[in-house]
């Protein structure tokens, strides 16, 4: 049992790994594209249509594609003001009462970001933009990155809930 | 419902939120998520939520936002950026406060290619601080400016947050970067300006002591190889935007891949230095865009039940003179500034400071670059700004939050200086901006 819950875990940090990495090179993607449409224009005297929007697109899942990862490293920007000057136990009680009303907010978004992605796909919705995309491409990555943040925040809690224990010399 | 009952709940939902220590980009989300529900039809609203999450974020505007910090990234992991700050160093000599000043120089260095006040403030307070304990300098002239260097770090472009105020306030991004040059230079200035006499006027504050000489030359060399060619890409970014070349998210671009040629110029682009740099920026950018990605449903939520509205209408409708509105706006930046993340503030404030700017005719460049200058100020004001608490926690145990308030409070006065000279003299922001017409 513990092997398995292990293996599962180390799978889920390597997704989340997976993500940071793929939202790192799409990162170096946005600079050099838009490194490519400056050369097009003064060096080859060259439009290079859709360089802009591929870019947003391509933010919306850098933002998704690493917000678990982020979440992982404690980096998302909390405020600690009460956190701080609660002793460890209640601190954590805490820690893990925001942990599951991040998990519900995230659950909410997976649902309805699947919901919406769907709609879009089936009904064939395209961007009316320079060059016409799915909003399928856009909207995807965010029942995705929602689900994975869903998942985080379920393991942050338990662990919050875990360090609660009793034999916890802390407390 | 009236509209200030709805304020109180959006405001005070938001403040609990944040109390109990929910990431502030969840608080924001849950936030939104409730007024949705409520005011755009129930299940129909949660799916318009999802396509204005992907609208707040999926613009090209916000592009140059990673593309500064990895700039910064990129010039800190490769280890060129302290080989600039070495460079400074030779060059300031017996100078009175020279490690105060070098403070300024280094924190405006890594506020122009970081952006954040807050990690200049802990790296050269870790790195500077110890050193000018060593040489008997008061705490008032080792603290102070190095507080007072993370004020730069949102004056002097290429700035972040600039690019996100600029975008969120429906302003013009290259006009608000060129729009800060001059307080930026100002307020950089004025600083080593204070702390030049202060310390020739009262030199027990910093003892001057011997510094090994370096030959001009090999000063003049140095300066060539390493200060030179890193100036020259803020250059390219801010001229080219200035002269309509590029526009801010391609100047950004070319900057970024400049930054990487140079480091690989210098002989330090290794596998390590990019794989921590662009690390680096993905967590700070996705951090920052997850806070975003409640900006579009957040301001509409307002507008939809009149909280936008209401604020307006009351606040140009006080019997008052407009410079009094505008000074309690920045009160409130402040106060707001002592307790939360400045893309958070910007994020609160905005959809409802802009329509104000628009009813009293204000310019929303000028209105922007003091409200970044605001911004900064609200870190280093005591008795509450965060990075005060970060120069307490890098001080010796026997500094007090006394000395530290004492040392920030005439860095404080010299932005509150240079503030007031952006109010009563707009065309300090507006000069260069204006050119660009």
């Amino acid at each position: 049992m513990t092997a398995a819950k292990n293996n599962i875990v180390r799978l889920f940090d390597f997704v989340l790994d997976l993500g940071a990495a793929l939202a790192g090179a799409l990162l170096v993607a946005v600079m050099l594209l838009t490194c490519i449409k400056v050369f097009f224009r003064y060096g080859l005297r060259e439009g290079l249509l859709g360089v802009d929007q591929i870019s947003g697109t391509l933010l919306v899942h850098i933002a998704f594609l690493g917000a678990a990862w982020v979440l992982r490293r404690e980096e998302h920007v909390t405020i600690d003001l009460l956190l701080s000057q609660l002793r460890p136990n209640p601190r954590r009680w805490l820690t893990c009462v925001n942990s599951v009303i991040g998990a519900l907010i995230c659950l909410v978004v997976t649902v309805y970001g699947a919901m919406e992605s769907f709609a879009s796909w089936q009904r064939g919705i395209l961007i009316p933009a320079e060059i016409e995309i799915p909003r399928v491409i856009n909207l995807g990555v965010i029942p995705l990155g929602a689900l994975l943040l869903t998942l985080e925040f379920v393991r942050r809690a338990w662990r919050a809930l875990e360090a609660t224990g009793a034999d916890n010399p802390d407390r | 419902m009236e509209w200030w009952a709805y304020m109180l709940f959006f405001f005070g939902g938001l403040t609990a939120l944040l109390l109990i220590g929910l990431p502030v980009a969840f608080a924001f989300t849950l936030v939104n998520l409730i007024g949705v529900y409520l005011f755009w039809g129930g299940a129909i609203g949660l799916q318009q939520l999802v396509l204005s999450i992907d609208s707040s974020i999926s613009t090209f505007v916000l592009v140059p936002v990673p593309m500064f910090i990895l700039m910064g990234a990129v010039m800190f992991h490769s280890g060129v950026a302290y080989r600039m700050i070495d460079v400074l160093d030779e060059w300031l000599g017996r100078i009175a406060g020279r490690l105060s000043l070098l403070a300024v120089g280094a924190g405006a260095l890594f506020a122009t290619l970081t952006g954040v006040a807050m990690g200049s403030v802990a790296m050269l307070g870790s790195t500077l601080v110890p050193d000018m304990e060593k040489r008997g300098y008061s705490k008032s002239m080792s603290f102070g400016p190095i507080l007072a260097s993370g004020s730069l770090a949102i004056m002097i472009p290429p700035t972040a947050l600039g690019v996100i105020l600029a975008s969120l306030g429906k302003i013009s991004v290259g006009k608000l970067l060129v729009g800060i040059v001059v307080p930026g230079l100002l307020l950089a200035g004025v600083y080593a300006a204070y702390i030049v006499i202060r310390c020739t006027l009262q030199p027990s504050l910093a003892p001057a002591y011997d510094v090994a000489p370096t030959p001009l030359g090999r000063r003049i060399a140095d300066t060539f190889r390493y200060v030179a060619p890193l100036v020259a890409v803020i250059v390219i970014v801010i001229g080219t935007i200035f002269l309509g070349i590029a526009t801010p998210t391609e100047a950004a671009a070319v900057g970024a891949l400049l930054c990487f040629l140079l480091a690989l110029a210098y002989g330090k682009l290794t596998w390590r230095v990019t794989r921590e740099a662009v690390g680096a920026t993905t967590s700070i950018a996705v951090m920052v865009l997850v806070i975003l990605t409640g900006s579009a449903a957040f301001s509409q939520v307002l507008a939809f039940t009149g909280v936008t509205a209401g604020i307006t209408n009351l606040v140009v409708g006080l019997p008052v003179h407009p410079m009094v509105i505008l000074i309690l706006m920045q009160v409130v930046l402040v106060f707001l500034g002592m307790f939360i993340e400045q893309t958070s503030i910007v994020l609160v404030t905005i959809p409802i400071y802009m329509p104000i700017v628009n009813a009293l005719g204000w310019d929303p460049v000028w209105f922007g670059a003091i409200m970044l200058l605001n911004l900064e100020l609200a870190t280093i004001s005591p008795p509450f700004g965060l990075s005060l608490f970060v120069m307490k926690g890098i001080a010796s145990p026997d500094t007090t939050m006394g000395d530290i308030y004492r040392a920030a409070l005439p860095f404080v006065g010299l932005n509150l200086l240079v503030m007031a000279l952006m109010i009563f003299f707009p065309g300090l922001v507006l000069w260069l901006p204006g050119l660009m017409d």
